[in-house]
């Protein structure tokens, strides 16, 4: 135990419990509006294409993360409009997405000499090497979520409850949505440092999911799913050290343990 | 004369290759009550969606409160009600009072922050569709019609100066659809709140309408239900015995309905069990 103390103190671990919280934080935040309206495997499909993205920044040699978070972001914007476009529903937008990411991700391990074991790094995540800059722009991006959330919450309850509704009670509909899709984006790029890309959507995913098994306000379940996620996250990264496995695997699988208990909960209090 | 605050002036719209409306012109004055009815099909939702900018005109133009829609922002001024309107799904974290209370927060301006006359309102709706006393149950418990209650107390909400509701009674039981309409009235007279509503109760609507807009495509009649009922013009679009079915006790005499009764009437123009 004193040897986690003592890694409290480095600043590997202070990155990884920072970046991670806030990280967790906007995922939850964002997740809750995905999986209300029937979105939830977008994570997954902007994450895959994330890999991809990654991919191709370490074929040219450029910054990964920074060369994927606007093509990412083009992604996302790409899964909100081609139904509006092609009358597709939106899950056969991200599974395209989705697929189109994990084909361009392996084409270029395949062509890239080497690249492939970096590349297996993005696959799981790897909480303990996010830098200094990820760390700063994982606060920011937090900051501007939950800004947004506070100062846009009556037209996002509006616009997550019926969209023609809200449209038609004055909400800029296709504004917010433009930027929640850009904001899951890059939540989704930092993410994928913290827990991967395989296990990115479970961090958008489960907070919400729990959250909603208890929650019976809109304003509640938010903050019952932030809390979830960064809970999640700080535990997950203390059970990895102390029992030396996956901080990614562990985050995911806390989550599921806290999405039981709440199961339960609700239970009893039926 | 009352302002005009809907002129639609040759709309056609649609979905796909077919437009669903043809060169649609009418307008709607301040305190008008206009029913519009027509069979399925004949563009009565593609109309209200158009005149809503949730669908875009081919051909036409359309004024809100003397603006043009493409420059339309006071939305608040209008309340809706769509067909059927979707339960969300059951573990949705919403009470009905922060959903009629969307009604009037969502499209607010900076602040953004509900007032003590906002939710004085907001009471003031649950308590006219009869469900101040639901107003903390969680929205996934509610039936479908308690659900349609709750999305006219929605759109009620923001008392808006023209209410647009696409049948609005389809999920409703029969008492309350009466309170309903009464509701509708009381609005329409006291508030001078315009309406227009869609539905396929002709005879109902018709009791209470000022004016009625029958739609196949296009309007076929815009005018009082009397006038729908003793149209020569809708005699010879439905057929008398149609007509009757249509108009009841409004339709003119019919040799093959006796007591003018619309129930006795059958659909090709004889008396139940009789030849004409």
């Amino acid at each position: 135990m004193s040897l986690f103390w003592d890694a409290l103190h480095m600043g590997f671990m202070q990155r990884a419990m920072l970046a991670g919280t806030f990280v967790a934080v906007s995922c939850a935040c964002l997740g809750l509006f995905m999986v209300l309206r029937r979105q939830a495997m977008i994570g997954d499909g902007l994450a895959h294409f994330t890999f991809a993205a990654v991919g191709l920044g370490l074929f040219l040699g450029a910054a990964p993360l920074l060369l994927a978070l606007p093509l990412v972001m083009a992604a996302s914007l790409l899964i909100l409009h081609v139904p509006e476009r092609t009358g597709l529903l939106g899950d056969s937008a991200i599974g395209m997405i989705s697929a189109l990411g994990l084909a361009g991700g392996v084409l270029l391990a395949g062509l890239g000499q080497g690249i492939h074991v970096d590349l297996l790094g993005y696959l799981f995540g790897d909480i303990l090497a996010v830098s200094r800059m990820e760390t700063i722009l994982a606060i920011l991006a937090s900051f501007f979520v939950v800004g947004l959330i506070v100062l846009n919450y009556h037209d996002l309850f509006a616009l997550t409850f019926d969209p023609v509704l809200a449209k038609i009670s004055g909400v800029r509909t296709e504004r917010l949505m433009r930027l929640m899709a850009v904001l899951v984006a890059v939540t989704v790029v930092l993410g994928v440092r913290v827990v991967g890309t395989l296990l990115i959507s479970g961090l958008l995913v489960f907070p919400a999911a729990t959250a909603l098994q208890v929650a019976r306000r809109f304003r509640t379940a938010l903050v019952l799913a932030a809390l979830i996620g960064a809970a999640s996250v700080l535990l997950g990264i203390t059970v990895a050290f102390l029992l030396d496995l996956p901080a990614g695997a562990a985050i995911i699988l806390l989550n599921a343990v806290f999405f039981g208990l709440a199961l339960v909960i609700r239970r009893i209090g039926a | 004369m009352n302002e005009v605050i809907v002129q639609a002036k040759g709309l056609t719209a649609g979905y796909g290759l077919q437009p669903a409306i043809r060169d649609v012109s009418f307008s709607i004055r301040q305190g008008d009550y206009i029913g519009i009815v027509g069979p399925n099909g004949s563009g009565k939702t593609t109309l209200l969606r158009t005149l809503l900018g949730l669908l875009s005109p081919r051909k036409g133009s359309i004024d809100l409160f003397g603006m043009s829609l493409v420059d339309f922002r006071d939305w608040r001024r209008i309340g809706y009600l769509p067909q059927a309107a979707q339960l969300p799904f059951r573990r949705f974290p919403a009470d009905v009072r922060e959903v009629v209370a969307s009604g009037r927060s969502a499209g607010l301006r900076f602040p953004k922050r509900l007032k003590t006359a906002d939710r004085a309102a907001v009471d003031r709706v649950l308590h006219q569709v009869g469900l101040q006393d639901m107003a903390r149950r969680m929205i996934g418990e509610l039936s479908g019609g308690q659900f349609q209650r709750i999305c006219l107390a929605r759109a009620l909400a923001a008392e808006p100066d023209l209410l647009v509701l696409d049948e609005p009674t389809s999920a409703l039981d029969p008492a309350f659809r009466e309170e309903f309409y009464t509701l509708l009235a009381d609005l329409n007279r006291e508030k001078q709140t315009t309406i227009l509503l869609v539905t396929h109760d002709s005879a109902t609507i018709g009791a209470h309408a000022s004016r009625l807009l029958y739609m196949d495509e296009r309007i076929i009649f815009d005018g009082s239900f009397n006038d729908f009922c003793l149209s020569p013009q809708m005699t010879d679009y439905f057929g008398p015995a149609a007509q009757h079915m249509l108009c009841g006790r409004h339709a003119p005499p019919h040799p093959c309905c006796p007591g003018n009764d619309p129930a006795a009437c059958g659909q090709d123009g004889t008396t139940k069990g009789h030849a004409p």
